[in-house]
């Protein structure tokens, strides 16, 4: 059972580019992924603050590393309960447009 | 080289970011900073990102930092709550927020920067345990001088310590590069031992650095380069080792590209072998001797042992040792010529960094008042969330919170400014070791953070006790009564006079000193500056590569190449006149007392004192100064044992009282009173003046007839008419051409020339029209905050004597007398404080005038007390508003 409760917006969409980039995820990284697929500035701060977060939650582990030049990096990964939590979030989601033509329904408002 | 990210950011992030994360998160933003380069995003638009990234991040960083106290919220210490509350304070009065940043953001940087000047002083070289590489110096007891070693004592030292694991030394030199014809300018070279690359534990990056055979007698001329000279002066070739490059017209054979940024001992890019050859007596060099402390020795060890080996060397050579004592410096401290205590251990850094914090406790006081009255205005919201259960601790902390915002905003905005202040003093960095930066580092910006947090205590907490020490139930009633229940009673009336006794001070002082502040000189006077090209001629160390070089040797070649330089110069075409001197309008100038032969001194005193040039025949008639008296010089004038001179109008003026000098003989005396030099006769009068001082206008002046190869230093005005500049190239090659070891230095139109007391001097008076402007704003916004605070409390007592039939005017005069009292007496105050400053203007030879800046101050001061009328007419007019029935209600 994932230890954490409630999964934020802008969690989601860091754990999202986690599970993109793979063994490339580290911090300024992580802030190009959401950066160039939500067109949304982001601080490398907040990048860092949300995966402390979610390391809390036992969402992410980080471990250290060195780039190819050998200087430190840190690099971040999915745990299971991370991939329980989205999974309960992206069911959550399907349970809630079940039957429903978002698009559609949209458009008419 | 590719530039690095911007400092103060750098270290905002350093401070805010959780010590496991920091490397990764700057390393992060390091990449992304050179990727956006190499992308074609220019430096201002990566800077500009680097900043908004390091202020977007401060708040995550900051709650993950220190997320045990934030708590997600609910904290033990504070919350986000305080924070969100705090910030929408500061934007609801954005009248006291704006004054209240912006004297912090001056206070602040202001406050810190004596300490910061003395850290960048003690900044460690940037090498593996810097903390071991020392330097080992003379210390002269009698004139309490730091001096550079010779080269005996280098040798003594580096075969008699057992403290030092190795020791090396070095003498720092420009030395002419043969690069584009001779005409580029020289570069800064440092001849050095070998043992100085394993001290400092550098490797080349390309080739080899310096080894032990390359500094042996008859060795192989050889030298390495640094990085920068090699991408810039060099083209960046890869196969560049084993090349040859002309070093003071020697061929050197390149064997090494150092890494990048690695500048010893200053700015230095590039290094020769120091040779020392026997016997080292006749050595006249002078080294500087550092070493790093062997394993297991400290520096009192070192100091210990070198003294117990100066004891020793006294003994063999007691005439130059006796005064002597070595000292083992932190290595920072003594290239400076530091006494071992830093800057902290020189004399008036205290009265400085007190006058500094001055600054900063004026600008907290005011702002504490500001605070002190919206705080109190606010005693009815803070009595209602006391009676729904908060603590005190809870409501103090709410307010500091909220005072901290306006401090570490401030010091956020101060820090900046200072950092780009700190970029534009060229003069000053350029003036500084290479690892050594007066841009704002983490150790400021902790300061800065932790005097933030003390205004926050005394802005936030002084007024927060103050308010909710009263009665709950006291200030519930009070707060529907829409009454704050605080009183200040006298305080108020005293600061207010405090306030407007401050302005009167700071008008009073540029009114003392307007002289600083008008006279601008340096610009040659009657001399047409703009046409002439300035240039200093001097010697690099160039054949101590091969051998040492005596001091007398090294003069000769300089007066030689002076006055070859001189001739060339007169034959060249475009060129209409050449004067040589010591001394020229905007350089240093040398400065002495005169006696003049027949008036009797008065014992202990110097005489008129003078700047004393020495010039070359035909001086005046080059720099088209009319002689206005008595003859100009002849080339027969030239005489050292007795000299003739010539004065400008002002030494008449000063010195004679308006009597003739012709024919008379005056001569130079030092501070001590005893002669600096022969009698020298008077021979004609200028109006010319040459000074380097732009507070002095048309000071007294003597110029002595001196044969070029004599006018030592060697400074150059050469009358070329129109863009004086283009003929620097050309400078550079005739001196190399007359000798390869010949360096042209500060190369510039005559106009431009500044000595470096001279820029330091225009900074400082910047920085005081600065402060004094600063002062007068604090002074204004204190004043108006409490005035109209304390008028404000009497607008029910207004409106009461209104319904009781009291005439207007009465109620205008009562209220009125009160304000005027706390104005007049702050001005009264302001006066009695200014007398003494105008006194010793007066007595220090200041002319106060009514300058335009003056002027401007005291416009400002009329502004101020327009505000203190406006924050009495202000409440009072309500008061007088109020309807009788309302009044009499309550």
């Amino acid at each position: 059972m994932p230890r954490g409760e409630h999964l934020g917006e802008f969690e989601y969409l860091i754990m999202l580019a986690l599970l993109r980039l793979k063994a490339d995820a580290f911090g300024m990284q992580v802030r190009r992924e959401i950066q160039s697929r939500t067109e949304r500035s982001v601080t490398i701060g907040s990048v860092y603050a949300t995966l402390d977060r979610l390391e809390k939650k036992g969402y992410s582990r980080s471990e250290a590393g060195l780039d190819d030049a050998g200087r430190a990096r840190k690099y971040f990964s999915l745990t299971p309960d991370g991939a329980q939590a989205m999974r309960d979030r992206m069911a959550a989601i399907e349970r809630m447009t079940e039957g429903l033509s978002v698009a559609r329904e949209l458009d008419a408002i | 080289m590719s530039p690095r990210p911007p400092r103060s950011p750098r270290a905002l992030i350093r401070f805010l970011a959780r010590p496991e994360d920091r490397p990764a998160v700057l390393h992060d933003l390091a990449e992304e900073f050179r990727t956006m380069q190499t992308e074609g995003a220019d430096l201002k638009a990566a800077r500009r990102w680097y900043w908004r990234q390091a202020l977007g991040s401060a708040i995550p960083l900051l709650r993950t930092r220190f997320s045990g106290i934030f708590g997600g919220g609910t904290g033990p210490l504070t919350s986000l709550l305080d924070i969100r509350l705090g910030l929408r304070m500061l934007v609801k009065h954005p009248g006291l927020t704006m004054v209240a940043i912006f004297a912090l953001a001056v206070g602040i940087p202001i406050g810190l920067a004596p300490l910061h000047s003395a850290a960048v002083f003690e900044t460690p070289l940037p090498v593996p345990e810097a903390e071991r590489v020392v330097i080992v110096r003379d210390y002269d007891v009698s004139t309490h001088r730091y001096l550079r070693s010779p080269v005996e004592d280098w040798v003594a030292w580096n075969n008699g310590l057992r403290s030092f694991g190795q020791m090396g030394a070095f003498i720092v030199t420009d030395l002419n590069v043969g690069l584009n014809d001779n005409r580029d300018p020289a570069v800064e070279g440092a001849f050095l031992t070998a043992s100085s690359f394993g001290i400092l534990r550098e490797n080349a990056a390309l080739g080899r650095v310096l080894v032990e055979a390359d500094a042996q007698p008859g060795g192989p001329d050889v030298v390495v380069v640094g990085h920068a000279f090699w991408q810039n002066r060099l083209g960046g070739d890869p196969a560049v080792v084993g090349t040859t490059l002309r070093v003071a017209g020697v061929p050197h054979t390149v064997v090494g590209v150092m890494p990048d940024e690695f500048q010893f001992p200053k700015r230095t890019n590039i290094w020769l072998p120091l040779r020392v050859e026997e016997p080292v007596a006749e050595d006249e060099r002078r080294v500087v001797v550092f070493g790093r402390l062997a394993d297991g020795v400290s520096a009192e060890t070192a100091q210990i042992e070198v003294e117990s080996l100066g004891v020793r060397m006294v003994t063999a050579e007691p005439l130059r040792r006796e005064r002597l004592q070595a000292i083992v410096s932190p290595f920072s401290i003594g290239l400076f010529g530091l006494s071992n205590d830093g800057l902290d251990g020189e004399l008036g850094f205290y009265f400085v960094q007190l006058l500094a914090l001055f600054v900063l406790v004026v600008a907290c006081l005011n702002i504490g008042m500001l605070i002190l009255v919206r705080t109190t205005s606010r005693a009815g919201e803070l009595a209602v969330r006391t009676a729904l259960g908060a603590s005190r601790a809870r409501v103090v902390t709410q307010l500091f919170v909220e005072a901290l915002l306006l401090g570490v905003i401030a010091a956020g905005i101060g820090l900046f400014i200072a950092d780009r202040a700190a970029d534009r003093l060229t003069f000053l960095s350029e003036a500084l070791p290479y690892w050594m930066d007066l841009g704002v580092s983490l150790r400021t910006t902790i300061w800065a953070l932790s005097l933030a947090a003390f205004s926050a205590a005394v802005v936030g907490v002084i007024p927060a006790l103050k308010v909710t020490g009263q009665q709950v139930q006291q200030n519930m009633q009070q707060a529907r009564a829409s009454k704050s229940g605080v009183r200040f009673g006298g305080v108020s009336s005293a600061l207010i006079m405090a306030d407007v006794a401050l302005a009167v001070v700071a008008v009073g002082i540029a009114f003392a000193f307007s002289d600083a502040f008008t006279v601008v000189s340096g610009d040659g006077g009657t001399v047409r500056s703009e046409e002439y090209l300035y240039a200093q001629l001097g010697m690099g160390y160039g054949s101590a590569s091969a051998s040492r070089t005596s001091n007398t040797e090294l003069a000769a070649r300089s007066g030689d190449a002076t006055l070859r330089v001189l001739e060339r110069l007169r034959s060249e075409p475009g060129v209409r006149a050449v004067a040589l001197a010591t001394g020229l309008p905007g350089t240093e100038q040398e400065y002495y007392g005169v006696e003049i032969e027949g008036d009797p001194l008065v014992d202990g005193q110097e005489g008129t004192w003078t700047s004393l040039n020495s010039v070359s025949p035909g001086f005046f008639e080059a720099m088209d100064q009319p002689v206005l008296a008595g003859r100009p010089f002849q080339s027969g004038d030239v005489s050292p044992e007795s000299p003739f001179g010539i004065v400008n109008s002002e030494f008449v003026d000063e010195a004679l009282g308006g009597r003739s000098p012709l024919g008379r003989r005056i001569r130079p005396l030092k501070r001590d009173g005893t002669p600096a030099g022969p009698w020298i006769e008077v021979v004609g009068v200028v109006a010319y003046v040459a000074t380097s001082n732009s507070l002095i206008k048309g000071e007294p002046g003597i110029y002595v007839a001196a044969a070029p190869e004599a006018v030592s230093p060697a400074r150059f005005a050469i009358r070329l008419g129109e863009d004086p500049a283009s003929f620097i190239p050309r400078l550079r090659a005739i001196a190399q051409e007359v000798d390869a070891e010949a360096i042209i230095r500060g190369a510039m139109p005559l106009n431009e020339v500044k000595s470096f007391d001279e820029i330091v001097m225009q900074w400082m008076k910047l920085g005081v029209k600065v402060l004094i402007g600063i002062l007068i704003a604090l002074a204004a916004s204190g004043t108006y905050a409490l005035m109209s605070f304390t008028v404000a409390a009497r607008t029910h007592e207004i409106a009461i004597r209104g319904a009781l039939g009291a005439p207007r005017g009465q109620i205008l005069l009562t209220i009125a007398r009160r304000a005027m009292m706390q104005l007049s007496g702050g001005v009264i105050l302001g006066m009695l404080m200014v007398g003494p400053i105008l006194f010793l203007a007066a007595s220090g030879g200041w002319t106060p005038t009514l300058s335009p800046l003056v002027l401007t101050l005291m416009a400002g001061l009329g502004v101020m007390a327009a505000i203190g009328l406006l924050a009495f007419a202000g409440p009072t007019r309500q008061g007088l508003g109020i309807a009788p029935s309302e009044a009499l209600k309550g």
